[in-house]
């Protein structure tokens, strides 16, 4: 294996294990806020490695371009989703795990217009 | 197959595991938030997939195809938590 092939092998398989870790996590963690927060590793770390590991592989300058432009749009969008499915679960009154301690939403939240009190 | 290929193909079957772990989740979540969020997670693998696919096969076009892919489950994630957000009285 010459060493382009070894750089490869190594960033996409740290991806793969944050992939796998955030759908290990999806299983298993208690309640969908956590469950949320597991999702977000897999949407820009472990993309970010598998992505970097296709520009490292072909060494082509548009190739890596388009990489760069996918990982920034990834990176860009997966906080976003995970934020707007959080804040529609907290709306629509998703039940939280019983473990749960704190709440620092509670109260500060106008639930019919949809807006923090400020 | 060199022994470069067959670890890349080693990597697919641990993202294919991986889908079936988030299909369960899919199959099972007690609210449709859990659904949403799934299926945003199922769409990172099928891009995570696809990449790992043309690393193996050099076909530079399938790149396009992971943005596309990579637009759909986006939209697609925002789309429903709007419906969801905007459908509660």
């Amino acid at each position: 294996m010459s060493l382009t092939e070894i750089i490869t092998l190594a960033l996409a398989t740290v991806g793969v294990v944050f992939i796998f870790l955030a759908a290990v996590g999806m299983l298993k963690l208690p309640d969908l806020y956590t469950r949320v927060h597991a999702t977000g590793k897999a949407g820009t770390l472990g993309i970010t490695g598998v992505l970097l590991a296709v520009a490292v592989h072909h060494g082509d300058l548009v190739a890596a371009a388009k990489m760069i432009a996918l990982i920034a749009f990834f990176l860009l969008t997966a906080p976003v989703a995970a934020h707007m499915l959080d804040r529609a679960a907290y709306l629509t009154g998703v039940k939280r795990a019983p473990q749960t301690v704190q709440d620092d939403l509670a109260g500060k939240y106008d639930i019919e217009q949809g807006r923090l009190r400020s | 197959m060199t022994l470069f290929e067959m670890l890349i193909a080693g990597l697919m079957g641990v993202v294919a595991v991986s889908m079936v772990l988030c299909a369960a989740r899919l199959l099972m979540g007690p609210s449709i938030p859990d659904r949403a969020m799934a299926f945003d997670t199922l769409m990172i693998h099928v891009v995570a997939l696809v990449a790992l696919y043309v690393i193996i096969t050099d076909q530079l076009s399938l790149v396009d195809a992971i943005l596309v892919v990579a637009v759909l489950g986006f939209l697609g994630t925002v789309a429903i938590a709007r419906y969801i957000e905007e459908g509660r009285t």
